[in-house]
């Protein structure tokens, strides 16, 4: 198995070109897992790590530019403040050493249905900056999906970066799991609200083939309280409203069962979490203003 | 306190484990494991194998290693791999690839192809209920089934249907592996003919005298080392597929072979706890006193029947008092990985279903559990005239119950998002002691050396021996060093049972005197410093009138390296005089999520009875991994079987285990009364016992918590699903 060490972006791209059969290693978390378990044998590994364009992030033009490279604990320590929602899907990644080692380019990347960053991501309208040696294109996250641990890259091209703007409302993150550390997700949900342009963002974990977001669901949401006027009387949200949000997140889903869930407790769960994640969302929403006023 | 004398040594890595050990011109071997449950295998491609980068050797069952099957009188017999085309479980090791490296043997095993006839798979112990078998006699040699009657009564059901509250309730415990940190694994050296083996068991003693045999070499020939274990819990008792295949591979190839499982490995190529069905039928008067009690237990086991889950031996037949009692034990044999002994066989899959249908009987009577279990608690197990030696369960009850406010459980308690319940189970476990040899030496330099051949595979039992002799010899235990980890040291302190304490506390008791007396006899023997003398020993050293000297002191003078005595016990008179047992009180609280379901054990105490506690950090230890592995069992792990035989689970991904953010305060208490009746020290096995009765405990304080019960384990979030 060869081993390529380019040391930038541009060399990078230039090696996968080259080698379109090369496997990108950021953190190794899963990659070493499936290596070890000989669920692939790839003839080279691509390694990032040398990468100095990948291992940032930045604000720019009042948007998050997060490197493809970033680990977990950077994105709780660093960016809690920008992407809470993303920090508090962080922190529920795995262990200290996964945190570590294991970043959010790298969960794109292996395009797991129970990814914690990607509900998070989907909440808050995030892209993917994708690039080749052909140039560079920015996909929205509900359309980088296109199966089960599968994506629309193209053989030739690695991820950069993940753009985000700072959702302008309160976040939120929801997840079960079995344990309470070292878990992937029976299921997960991701909540923002965006007051500037008066939508709500969704992002559905572990319950269908692909992580994906519930537009219809969000859509519903964000009409209602438009209607009720809420967004600008910031008034309670109605239990009814809430419930019934949980409802239409829950029939978004296509979960099925097995030996960490059935089907029928993840349908549940996920009515559960997008109720009480969208009803703290909207009371800190409530609670910015007062302390505003 | 004295610490743990092996705590520094783990902690910074410098423990030296059997597989750490490399010899000059090591080779690797890898284990080759069947694809299918049942079968026979008709042909082995190899030669992709044999071409392949590093290969030295690959071994099947047409090219086999020969081994012969090894009988012990503890374990039986010890299946050893390729000496037959049969295939009984998938993960069964079929094949053994030896390689420069061990990335070349690994790749290479993975180019095996193996042709199967393939059969029909037998793996629901479900499906296999209706026509399961009567299990063998249970360790005390009585039959599998057994009823105890009171004068005048016809049937337990006559006696049941007699009861004014009943319960009649099944419940299921699922299969575990062992789930070691230290995988099954071992380094085989053969010098002159000798064999010295590497490798983590529970007694190095039994492994050399198993592999010997295998092996089909004289037993002195054969020298087994693991002074350090990474956890065993019963899964390292019999000798493993590494140490077999590693030492008869380095017999024929004339090199020192290295082999380990791999963790997915473990899982079929070791060997599980059974899984169980047990249906409790308990009847009570109106005060809660027992009536009746019938527990018939359903374990599964190997297709060719080997260890089956004594879990109405291991509870009902020894743990209340009931006038009628009826017990049933049956085995369905299965093609499934081996089935073995782990921490509390029996006892701990017994306990949840005697203990959850204990806490139902409660319910029913409206009576609290704690006052229920003393009210039923026995002075003897049910038919047999003797009496418990040192019972003190009533005190762990009511201490514990004191102790983590159980008086509070009546009050309706929701935390925020979180239901919150409390439950409670008893715990016992018998006290044995095995025969056991321990070798007292004193030394020049006024230390003392204290060796037997067991293992301490983090039970602390290095750190114990160094204490006994301490005491024995009335010295600080600094100046005592433990051995052990070695099969040519005197045979003694094997890990298991939750012996090894008592076994070799008797075994010093009676050799430091034996090595004292050897001391005086050189100080007063031809050219002692005291010739001629009467003499007097005491605190490490030799009192004559008007004149003392160290032991080392004496040995120096006499020109002597060193004095020793073999202090050797057993079980004796005393099992003709008493029963004995380990007794606890263990007591949870739950949360269970209002919305969402998850359960998460919040706190938990157990307060037990086992007589003397020799080291309080190495007791509170051992009995706080024992509770943590009942959370484990209630909630997190079992090894999913699916229909093909393969395991749904077999890794450490999804075979799930607490971790730390599992496990929030777990308290240990001891009542202390040393049990001088079993034996000399006083001191009872505390290391099973911890995990009895702690699954139950957590079912019911789910149910107090929720009102659901839950009757099979580990629970999962779809059953408190409302
Ligand atoms: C013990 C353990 C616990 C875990 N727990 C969790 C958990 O709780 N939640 C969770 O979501 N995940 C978990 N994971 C999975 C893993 O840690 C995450 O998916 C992590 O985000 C992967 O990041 P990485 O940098 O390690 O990726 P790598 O393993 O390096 O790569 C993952 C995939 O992405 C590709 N890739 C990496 N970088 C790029 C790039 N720049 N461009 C294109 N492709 C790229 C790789 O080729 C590979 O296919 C766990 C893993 C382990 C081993």
């Amino acid at each position: 198995m060869d081993f390529l060490a380019p040391t930038s972006w541009a060399e990078a791209l230039e090696c996968k070109a080259a080698h379109p059969d090369a496997v990108a290693i950021a953190g190794g978390t899963d990659v070493m897992v499936e290596l070890n378990f000989d669920h692939r044998r790839p003839p080279a590994l691509l390694d990032l790590n040398r990468v100095p364009e990948l291992a940032d992030w930045a604000l720019d033009d009042g948007r998050v530019r997060l490197g493809a490279g970033v680990p977990y604990v950077r994105v709780i320590s660093e960016l809690g403040h920008l992407l809470p929602g993303l920090a508090m899907a962080a922190r529920t990644v795995g262990s200290p050493q996964i945190r570590n080692r294991g970043t959010v380019g790298g969960n794109l990347g292996a395009a797991s249905p129970a990814g914690d960053s990607h509900p998070a991501l989907l909440a808050a309208f995030a892209s993917v900056e994708i690039g080749s040696v052909r140039g560079t294109r920015e996909v929205p996250v509900a359309e980088f999906f296109t199966g089960v641990k599968r994506s629309v890259l193209e053989p030739d091209e690695l991820i950069s970066a993940v753009l985000v703007t700072p959702p302008s409302g309160p976040q939120q993150f929801s997840k079960i799991g079995t344990r309470n550390a070292m878990v992937i997700a029976v299921s997960a949900f991701g909540f923002a609200l965006h007051p500037d342009t008066r939508t709500v963002g969704t992002g559905i974990g572990s319950a269908a083939p692909t992580p994906r977001p519930a537009p219809e669901a969000a859509a519903f949401l964000a009409g209602e309280l438009e209607a009720a006027g809420l967004w600008s009387s910031r008034g309670a949200l109605p239990a009814t409203l809430a419930t019934e949000f949980g409802r239409r997140v829950r029939d978004a889903a296509a979960p099925i069962d097995d030996v960490r869930g059935s089907a029928a407790y993840r349908s549940h769960a996920l009515s559960v979490m997008a109720r009480r994640t969208a009803t703290w969302a909207w009371d800190a929403y409530r609670d910015e203003n007062r302390s505003a006023a | 306190m004295t610490m743990r004398t092996d705590a520094p040594l783990k902690t910074s890595g410098a423990a030296r484990y059997g597989l750490d050990v490399t010899p000059p011109g090591t080779v690797y071997g890898y284990v080759v494991t069947s694809t299918i449950a049942h079968g026979e295998i008709t042909a082995m491609d190899v030669a992709a194998v044999r071409a392949a980068p590093g290969v030295l050797a690959v071994y099947t069952p047409f090219d086999p290693l020969p081994l012969r099957t090894p009988m012990s009188p503890l374990l039986g017999e010890t299946w050893v791999p390729l000496q037959d085309t049969e295939v009984t479980y998938y993960g069964q090791p079929v094949g053994f690839v030896v390689a420069e490296t061990f990335e070349q043997a690994r790749d290479a095993a993975l180019l095996v192809e193996v042709t199967y006839d393939r059969r029909p798979a037998r793996t629901s112990l479900h499906a296999g209920l209706a026509d399961a078998l009567d299990a063998p006699p249970s360790l005390h040699g009585e039959p599998p089934t057994l009823q105890v009657l009171a004068d005048g009564v016809e049937s337990i059901e006559d006696a049941l249907a007699a009861s004014a509250v009943r319960v009649d309730a099944t419940y299921e415990t699922a299969t575990q592996n062992h789930a070691a940190m230290e995988p099954h694994s071992a380094v085989a050296v053969w010098e002159d003919g000798r064999l010295t083996l590497y490798s983590g068991t529970q007694g190095s003693d039994l492994q050399a005298a198993q592999l010997a045999q295998a092996l089909d070499v004289e037993p002195a020939r054969v020298r087994a080392l693991n002074p350090f274990v990474g956890g065993a819990f019963g899964g390292k008792g019999h000798a493993g597929v590494s140490a077999f295949l590693g030492a008869a591979a380095a017999r024929d190839l004339g090199r020192p072979v290295k082999a380990a499982l791999t963790r997915e490995q473990v899982f079929t190529a070791t060997a599980t706890r059974p899984a169980t069905v047990q249906r409790l039928r308990i009847g009570a008067d109106a005060d809660g006193r027992l009536t009746a009690l019938a527990h018939d237990s359903w374990s599964s086991t190997t297709a060719t029947p080997s260890f089956v889950e004594p879990t109405s031996h291991g509870t009902s037949r020894e743990w209340y008092t009931t006038p009628n009692l009826a017990i049933t034990q049956k085995m369905v044999p299965l093609h499934v990985p081996p089935t073995t002994f782990m921490r509390a066989p029996g006892e701990a899959p017994g306990s949840f279903a005697l203990e959850s249908a204990m806490d139902e009987l409660a319910v029913a009577l409206g009576m609290d559990p704690v006052e229920l279990r003393l009210r039923n608690s026995s002075i003897a197990p049910p038919g047999r005239d003797l009496q418990w030696s040192s019972k003190h369960l009533d005190e762990c009850f009511t201490l514990g119950a004191q102790r983590f406010g159980w008086a509070q459980r009546h009050r309706r308690r929701v935390d925020r998002d979180w239901l919150v319940g409390y439950g409670t189970a008893t715990a016992m476990f018998p006290a044995l002691r095995f025969p056991c040899a321990v070798r007292i030496t004193l030394r020049p330099d006024d230390t003392a050396e204290v060796a037997t051949s067991g293992a301490d595979p983090g039970t602390g039992l290095r750190t114990v021996l160094s204490l006994f002799g301490a005491e024995a010899l009335a010295i600080p235990p600094e100046r005592v060093e433990a051995a052990l980890g070695d099969s040519t040291l005197p045979p003694g302190g094997m890990s298991g049972g939750s012996t090894a304490t008592a076994s070799v506390g008797s075994a010093i008791a009676v050799g430091a005197p034996a090595v004292i007396d050897a001391l005086v006899a050189v100080a007063t023997g031809p050219g002692g410093l005291f010739e001629g003398r009467e003499v007097a020993y005491a605190d490490g050293r030799v009192f004559a009138e008007g004149d003392s000297a160290t032991f080392g002191e004496v040995l120096r003078a006499a020109g002597r390296d060193e004095v020793t005595a073999i202090g050797t016990s057993a079980p004796g008179e005393e099992m003709t005089k008493h029963s004995f047992s380990s007794f606890g009180a263990q007591f949870c609280e739950v949360r269970v999520h209002r919305w969402t379901r998850e359960v998460r054990m919040s706190r938990m105490l157990g307060v037990f009875d086992a007589g003397r506690i020799v080291h309080e950090q190495a007791a509170r230890s051992q009995i706080m991994g024992g509770m943590i592995w009942g959370v484990s069992a209630a909630l997190h792990e079992g090894l999913e079987i699916e229909e093909s035989g393969r395991p749904a689970n077999g890794d450490f991904a999804s075979y799930l285990i607490p971790v730390n953010a599992d496990i929030p305060t777990v308290d240990v208490e001891f009542v202390r009364y040393p049990d001088t009746l079993h034996n000399p020290v006083g001191a009872r096995g505390l290391g099973e016992i911890s995990v009895v009765g702690v699954a139950a405990a957590i079912a019911n304080a789910v149910y107090d918590a929720t009102g659901i019960r839950v009757r099979r384990i580990p629970i999962v979030l779809e059953d408190l699903l409302e």
